[in-house]
């Protein structure tokens, strides 16, 4: 599922004209995160019976990047209002398109967008499955636990 | 969002935050008032968790607190002396607690509201 996953992701991104030029699969045993911006949207189904954890993980590199095919010929800081709201809608058109391969009845809560140098984060206690989308500017990370 | 309903989210979180604590700690909390966000950025660096929510409502509840309290809650959770690993946990299972008392409370009040719980995400700052 998570090869399928991935590729809905490449989708989503390389129709924004991010460039992805390989994909890398890797799993934890605790969803962790190390970068310094983390979007975070929770996944509950209808029943409440499975729930999970989907996380954007952002280097300074790649959100320069990303915001640069997103707003092409505009110099946005990934922390301002416009290019925090992009990197959010980004992450949130991604996991829409992931969401019912899923679950078919799962729904999302709203998501928010972390910033913390050298915070420690810890999305969720169940094992994560990261989808590592490299680009011509550093790689975007996107991790999912699902309990 | 009808009032009502705002008054309802509003109170069950604040309930539910006094008697988790209560119930953990042997101590009251002093509710100090209620001030709205105006600004969407939240600006804090010890130790938070959010927990969303979605059903008939949908949103977030953040929950930050120093790390001496979040040291206090680890303890009354039954452990001693903390990592900070042990206060991201130790934070996450309190968020859950309170919005998983918070979201019965509404449930209860409203019929099929079906408000259910993402899994907590917690972050400790280094100040």
């Amino acid at each position: 599922m998570i090869d399928e996953l991935a590729n809905i992701a490449k989708q989503v991104l390389v129709s924004m004209n991010i460039q992805v030029s390989g994909v890398r699969l890797s799993k934890d045993s605790l969803h962790l995160v190390n970068s310094p911006l983390c979007v975070v949207i929770g996944l509950v189904n209808k029943k409440g019976e499975e729930k999970g954890i989907l996380g954007f993980e952002f280097s300074e590199a790649f959100a320069k990047y990303a915001l640069s095919c997103l707003m092409p010929g505009y110099n946005v800081d990934m922390l301002s209002e416009i290019g925090l709201s992009a990197l959010l809608e980004l992450a949130n058109m991604t996991c829409g398109n992931m969401l019912t391969r899923i679950s078919p009845d799962a729904v999302t809560t709203p998501p928010t967008a972390v910033f913390g140098k050298n915070a420690k984060m810890l999305l969720n206690t169940a094992p994560c499955y990261r989808m590592i989308f490299d680009t011509p500017s550093s790689s975007l990370v996107v991790s999912l636990s699902v309990t | 969002m009808d009032k009502s309903i705002e008054k309802l989210i509003l109170e069950s979180f604040i309930k539910s935050m006094c008697s988790v604590y209560k119930n953990l700690t042997n101590k009251e909390l002093i509710i100090k008032g209620v001030e709205k966000m105006m600004n969407p950025a939240f600006k804090y660096s010890e130790a938070v968790t959010i927990v969303g929510f979605s059903g008939m409502i949908v949103g977030r509840m953040i929950v930050a607190m120093p790390k001496e309290l979040c040291a206090i809650v680890y303890e009354a959770l039954g452990a001693e002396q903390p990592s900070d690993d042990d206060l991201l946990l130790a934070v996450g299972e309190f968020g859950n607690m309170v919005a998983g008392n918070a979201i019965t409370r509404i449930n209860n009040h409203l019929k099929d509201a079906n408000v259910r719980l993402s899994p907590p995400s917690s972050f400790l700052g280094r100040t």
